[in-house]
């Protein structure tokens, strides 16, 4: 642990420095998203060591968080989809001749969100690792389940539309070599297809350049007359801590919990927050007038769920959400075993997790405080300049998987398919999680029946799986009963 | 009877499609390979499986947008459509470009960025235009240097 805290403070810190800044810079842009840049990064990394690797693109993840905190308080647009809520609080704070306070605020939550999920981070994923060790294939399989299921249920659009992107997204991960007998399945005889549909240029299609295309659609910049005032003099007051001590913990903790649940992410975190610190309040009618405790719950939620979603990647090798399935996919691409057995093997990957996930948190505050005046012009950036390096980097980026044009071409067909689920409005998060998810459950449940002599019923009587199996069975449940009730309610009104 | 149908709902019928065809071709394969003689399972059980939940998942898809209305579904975000349908297009003449070696990696480039920031930009004046093929040009030559050079990319 010590090493590894010692390399992400000395010789890593630059790539932490780095993903912190872009990922903030990217965050920043209303349109473009955190796993866009992170895709992107993704084959930037093949040239470097697995712990810088992995320090990068943590970092931008956590950048990218807050950098969509400054849009979302000056213009009323979320830079990113979790800075929705502060939008609500935000943004009347800055109409009202306070831009500078409520940015300040906003980055000081954002940064005490942050601590206080790592601190969960680097208490629970230690002892959480010694239990998910002992796992087995049946276990390792019902994990891979409700994930699945959980992701499904609470993804935008109907339960049956997230269901039906995850069982795309299994079917897509099948062709190629079977993980367990060796041969091979779905090729038809192509050999181009032996390897299976790659992980990058399917992510690169299906969220990078699919956005991209919606993006061409309209890539006026936004004008200046949308901005209530500059965003001067943003500054954070020590006091705020103090006089707002219970909002900072309540969210925290709130938004730190609902990271961890696979497939919530920073978006629902910071709805729950905001809900439950509306709630909690003596003046609840000041929330969306430009109430500090707004600012707070949703800034605080949604970076304390963005550091709790590594709990599940570190320890169990479960992404919770679509930008820590491409981190999962950036272990996988370095060998570094990612699962139940990363800390018991690779004990210095997961500190460096967490270690990044320190080092980010301080440098994204210093980075906000002194370049938030700036980063705010980036919100008038017209996008025509951006869109066309973007490609030719989505194209480098595929190409370099294996040195073959077949990769690119994959991704431009996986772009279309991205562009077609957006306007269907089927989720893409279920596609990709189950795209990386399916060879993992499909070998641990195959393993599991050669290991207990072909009988699926320790699935339901071994403890784990049989939790496992029921959160799923009672989520799926939830949402089809949430679903029925409220086209009742639509029928009767 | 069946345009008022489809109207509005083009890409959820196309998805559907998709997803038909991959599900359909999933279960062939999974039905059609043959079991395994060491294991309870075999590598046919999983594509069986998949195909046949995407194709139950399809027709309860299906089933429920025959009994919406059709007036939103299938609009999906703003956006000039044929802006969007030019820039796959432009994506795709670039991508046949490099795979079938028509061009040099940075004329090829330089070509494609020069299109894209015209068509998003919708520029008329010339001399933007020759900023915008000039700065398409540097940066064609910059990222091939950087790949080339420093990635080893044989592009």
């Amino acid at each position: 642990m010590v090493e590894a805290f010692q390399h992400v403070f000395t010789n890593g810190l630059l790539w932490v420095l780095i993903g912190t800044a872009s990922g903030i810079f990217i965050g920043s842009i209303p349109g473009l998203s955190g796993a866009m840049i992170i895709s992107l990064a993704l084959p930037m990394t093949y040239f470097m060591d697995g712990p810088d690797a992995l320090l990068l693109l943590v970092s931008m993840y956590i950048g990218a968080t807050t950098g969509g905190l400054i849009s979302a308080t000056l213009m009323r647009m979320p830079g990113t989809e979790s800075a929705i809520m502060t939008t609500l609080d935000g943004y009347p704070m800055a109409a009202r001749g306070e831009p500078g306070r409520a940015l300040g605020l906003g980055i000081l939550a954002s940064f005490v969100g942050g601590t206080l999920a790592w601190i969960v981070l680097a208490l629970l994923s230690p002892p959480l690792s010694k239990i998910a060790v002992r796992f087995g294939p049946y276990e390792i399989f019902a994990m891979t389940v409700v994930a699945l299921s959980l992701i499904a249920a609470v993804s935008r659009g109907s339960l049956v539309s997230g269901l039906l992107s995850a069982a795309f997204g299994a079917l897509v991960s099948l062709p190629g070599v079977d993980p367990v007998s060796g041969e091979l399945r779905m090729t038809f005889g192509w050999h181009a297809l032996d390897n299976g549909l790659t992980l990058l240029p399917v992510i690169l299609g299906a969220l990078v350049l699919s956005q991209l295309l919606e993006d061409s659609g309209d890539p006026t910049p936004i004008t200046r007359d949308r901005t209530p005032s500059r965003a001067g003099g943003v500054s954070i007051r020590g006091r705020d801590l103090l006089a707002y001590a219970w909002s900072f913990v309540r969210s925290g903790l709130t938004g730190t919990w609902i990271g961890i649940l696979p497939g919530v992410g920073g978006t629902t975190a910071s709805i729950a927050a905001y809900s439950l610190e509306k709630a909690v309040s003596k003046h609840p009618e000041r929330f969306g007038e430009g109430a500090e405790e707004g600012i707070i719950a949703a800034e605080t939620a949604n970076n304390a769920g963005t550091v709790g979603s590594l709990v599940p990647l570190i320890t169990l090798g479960i992404p919770g959400s679509v930008i820590t399935a491409v981190l999962l996919g950036a272990m996988v691409i370095h060998n570094l075993n990612p699962g139940p057995l990363l800390f018991a093997h690779n004990p210095e990957i997961a500190y460096t997790v967490i270690g990044g996930a320190l080092a980010s948190n301080v440098a994204m505050l210093v980075i906000m405080l002194l370049a938030t005046p700036l980063l705010a012009r980036l919100m008038y950036v017209n996008k025509a300049w951006l869109l066309p390096p973007i490609v030719v980097f989505c194209v480098i980026g595929a190409f370099s998987v294996s040195n073959r044009y077949f990769d690119v071409g994959v991704m431009v067909a996986f772009a279309a398919i991205g562009f077609l689920m957006n306007r269907a409005r089927i989720p893409t998060g279920p596609f990709i999680i189950a795209y990386v998810l399916t060879p993992m459950a499909e070998e641990s449940l195959r393993s599991g029946l050669v290991l207990y002599g072909g009988s699926f019923l320790p699935l339901l009587t071994r403890p784990a799986p049989a939790l496992f199996l029921g959160i799923a069975a009672v989520s799926v449940g939830a949402a089809l009963w949430g679903e029925v009730r409220s086209r009742r309610q639509g029928q009767l009104s | 009877m069946l345009r008022s149908t489809i109207r509005g709902r083009e890409a959820e019928l196309a998805f559907l499609l998709l997803v038909v065809g991959a599900g359909a071709m999933g279960l062939y394969i999974g039905l059609t390979t043959p079991a395994s003689q060491w294991e309870p399972l075999g590598a046919g059980a999983f594509p069986t499986v998949l195909g046949g939940l995407t194709l139950g998942l399809a027709l309860v898809k299906a089933a429920g947008l025959l009994a919406a209305p059709a007036d939103e579904s299938g609009k999906g975000p703003g956006g000039a459509l044929w802006r969007i349908a030019a820039a796959f297009g432009l994506i795709v003449l670039y991508v046949a470009a490099l795979v079938f070696q028509l061009f040099h990696f940075v004329v090829a480039t330089g070509f494609f960025c020069f299109a894209f920031f015209a068509l998003l930009a919708l520029e008329k004046r010339p001399m933007r235009l020759i900023g915008m093929a000039v700065v398409s040009v540097l940066l064609a030559i910059a990222v091939f240097g950087i790949f080339t050079r420093f990635f080893f990319l044989n592009l």
